[in-house]
């Protein structure tokens, strides 16, 4: 057992901090939630440079091999400065093809992730909104060279930016996951408005034609590549949201110092201390258990008791968090103008995103032998 | 970043299981290991537990991270916290909380040389179990407005008052004691402590108190003249609040093996509800249990991972100003959270007693459901604790 980070995980989150503080300013962010594309260009270009998006890929495939803890330092410090863009939704791709894809799409696509020229998005979710094969009612046909897609797709997360889709579609016996050219003919993309003024939307798949080599994985057997996808994505989840929890920790506890009433610094009450004690403490619990989930999932450990604990107790933990954050600030807290509300709107997008609090219990439970 | 136990600790987490699959009878009904109140107040009990104190002390498992001079075995924290949570998800009592967990690493670090000497070795060799002494009747979490006073009157310290809440003194060797030696000082400067042997002093007066759980083992201790060496002062005149601030600060990490008791008691719980029908489905695919039970499971998860970290700083020598409270504070409200929790799955048979009838579980979660409540109080109420954490971890403004 070491809690300790190593020096290239340390320089890394320094890194990434620094950059995030100078870059991703909140004047950025609010611009983006405004913003068409919903991200800057120049910036992603930059963190590609930096190898951002090829952290995880190893170096063969342009990428700068690191493990999957490294990356959720890195989400941490995007979730401290609510990073708009398509990087989770790309890189989270990019692992599928990284540990699904053949020889070919593996040097096909991800160098092109990893320098930035390439973006993907995940078109899992479909109308009925679960997370499970039966909720998939997209069929695939196979015509010929081609499969072709019919059916919708939601809260498909930066389909406005992406280049490609993975797509899971319903296939003779069972799901299979398809790498489509975004812009292939018969997508129809509708983007919705959400809370957090991220960028999901509808995906309509009308005849849509995707060549066979563009099957991810084997024809089929694409739930096991959706379900690896979910638990990377619960803990990558987890992992915004930790540091997003303490950045709003931190950001309470200083206004509870500055803000006076009674004559009195608000903080000095112990109805607001208790407050603050309750909030670093669930910070603290949901930190460790993420740790641990990420630490297994990038050891190659079996983890899926560990990701669903984490995913189910950091979903609740923020949102106590962030409804006590709001409680300390008071009224000035829920204004638009408050960096608060940033966190308060993307903290329910991240609960409910990979699985909220009660799918991943019932998670746990199966993984217990419940 | 590594959570993964080294191939030592983990041999040493199979040797301690052998241990006590080896030493613990198959039939033996388990102790609350935690707070140890079924070791003083059951005699059966007590009497098993002092066997294997001294069978833990042959295997020198007893003060293991202390120093070799002293009968330890240097051990790095980790292995003590192993141990613990050993016995305690397995119950096995004899491993005396106050001596090794919270007044030997006090001595060690603030006592002197003969302090050490003489107390330290006892413990190890599984000899003593030891008390506190701290409540008064009108001291609680005020704990500075004690009012039992010491006063050296030639040779010895002549000593009056009252105690209460001494969970096991009535059978314990050795009391670590705190009144005040000066009452015109500040509360934090008059406060002395002492090392007694309340059972053997004359001038002691005790009654243990019935908790609603049927069991005694709090105490009121009162103390009219008691005569002690003036070398029964422990710490230096006047320095009885920084011994209390050690006591405390070596005690809440050990809140987080308390979980590691939930944690077998849960994992019984679910056993029960996949054998139990109800309704003629096995209690175990009702949506309603699976998501409370999960939730209890993450819940000590999330502590687990808490404590280790404590503990890793600690054996760091870093200082857990904020940490170790508030895996005290997790750690008990947590574990209460999982006993009211399996009341409410057990249902009506839940308020059943140990000898009743159609009885699940031998009536220990009623048992333990009740004594959580006396829990929430020990070693600091749940408020004293978030004050802190506020106070020393998150510099928040004093009041």
């Amino acid at each position: 057992m070491d809690f300790q980070f190593t020096e290239e995980q340390d320089m890394l989150r320094n890194f990434a901090r620094s950059f995030m503080e100078d870059k991703i300013t909140k004047e950025h962010v609010r611009e983006m939630e405004n913003d068409e594309l919903g991200f800057s260009e120049d910036l992603w270009k930059e963190m590609a440079e930096m190898g951002w998006m090829g952290l995880v890929f190893p170096e063969e495939y342009g990428g700068q091999g690191m493990g999957f803890f490294e990356l959720a330092v890195l989400l941490e410090e995007m979730g401290r400065a609510c990073c708009p863009g398509p990087f989770f939704s790309t890189v989270l791709c990019g692992m599928s093809i990284m540990d699904a894809g053949s020889e070919d799409q593996k040097k096909e696509y991800l160098p092109k992730i990893g320098d930035g020229s390439l973006k993907m998005a995940l078109a899992l979710l479909e109308p009925a909104g679960t997370l499970s094969p039966e909720g998939i009612s997209a069929q695939a046909t196979a015509e010929g060279d081609d499969y072709v897609l019919n059916g919708t797709k939601l809260f498909v997360s930066d389909a406005n930016a992406a280049d490609y889709l993975l797509v899971a579609a319903k296939t003779g016996n069972g799901i299979t996951m398809f790498v489509a050219d975004a812009k292939s003919a018969g997508i129809n993309t509708t983007m919705l408005t959400t809370i957090a003024s991220d960028k999901q939307a509808e995906v309509v798949l009308e005849n849509v034609k995707v060549p066979k080599a563009n099957v991810l994985g084997e024809v089929d057997k694409g739930w096991d590549v959706a379900q690896k996808i979910i638990q990377r994505g619960a803990i990558g989840k987890c992992a915004e949201i930790i540091g997003g929890a303490q950045f709003v920790l931190d950001m309470t506890i200083e206004y509870s110092k500055e803000r006076v009433q009674f004559g009195k610094p608000i903080g000095s009450f112990q109805a607001v201390q208790h407050h603050g004690a309750n909030m670093a403490t669930d910070v603290d619990g949901s930190k460790f258990i993420t740790y641990e989930a990420a630490w297994l999932m990038g050891e190659g450990e079996p983890c899926a008791k560990e990701i669903s604990m984490a995913k189910a107790w950091c979903s609740d933990a923020y949102q106590r968090i962030l409804t006590t954050a709001h409680q300390v600030h008071g009224a000035i807290g829920f204004t638009m103008d408050h960096d608060l509300q940033l966190y308060f709107r993307r903290g329910k997008a991240a609960e409910l995103a990979f699985g909220d609090a009660d799918y991943h219990r019932e998670m746990v439970a199966c993984e217990m032998g419940v | 970043m590594n959570i993964k136990f080294s191939a030592d600790e983990e041999a040493f987490r199979q040797e301690v299981r052998d241990f006590i699959k080896k030493e613990v009878p198959s039939d033996f009904r388990g102790a609350d290991t935690d707070c140890q109140y079924e070791e003083e107040a059951r005699e059966d009990i007590h009497k098993f537990a002092g066997e294997m104190r001294k069978k833990l002390a042959a295997k020198g498992w007893l003060g293991m991270t202390w120093p070799k001079e002293y009968g330890g075995q240097e051990a790095p924290f980790m292995y003590d916290f192993i141990l613990a949570e050993e016995l305690n998800y397995n119950k096995v009592p004899g491993r005396d909380l106050y001596g090794c967990s919270i007044v030997g690493p006090t001595i060690l670090r603030i006592g002197t040389e003969e302090d050490k000497q003489r107390y330290i070795p006892e413990i190890t060799k599984g000899e003593v179990t030891w008390s506190e002494g701290m409540s008064e009747p009108e001291a609680g979490s005020d704990l500075m407005s004690m009012k039992s006073k010491a006063e050296l009157k030639g040779d010895e310290w002549v000593i009056n008052g009252e105690k209460i809440w001494s969970s096991g003194a009535h059978v314990s060797d050795r009391y670590l004691l705190f009144v005040k030696t000066d009452t015109e000082v500040p509360p934090h400067k008059g406060i002395s402590c002492f090392i007694v042997n309340i059972n053997d002093t004359p001038g002691v007066t005790m009654q243990t108190i019935q908790h609603m759980d049927g069991l005694f083992a709090f105490n009121s201790v009162w103390m009219e003249d008691m005569k002690v060496p003036k070398d029964a002062l422990f710490g230096g005149e006047g320095n009885g609040f920084k011994v209390i601030l050690e006591t405390l600060n070596f005690e809440r990490p050990f809140s987080g093996s308390v979980m590691t008791y939930a944690t077998g008691v849960l994992n019984q719980l679910i056993e029960y509800c996949k054998q139990t029908k109800r309704n003629g489905k096995p209690m175990s695919e009702d949506q309603v249990i699976r998501q409370k039970l999960a939730d209890c499971a993450t819940r000590l998860e999330v502590g687990r991972m808490m404590a280790y970290n404590v503990v890793w700083m600690q054996n760091q020598g870093l200082p857990t100003p904020k940490e170790s409270n508030m895996i005290k504070l997790y750690g008990i409200e947590s574990t209460k959270k999982v006993y009211d929790t399996a009341m409410q799955i057990l249902g009506p048979y839940g308020q059943l007693d140990e000898e009743s009838k159609c009885t699940p579980l031998r009536g220990e979660v009623k048992y333990l459901y009740m004594r959580a409540i006396g829990l929430m109080s020990a070693g600091g109420t749940p408020e004293i604790m978030r004050n802190t954490i506020a106070g020393a971890g998150l510099r928040m403004p004093r009041g």
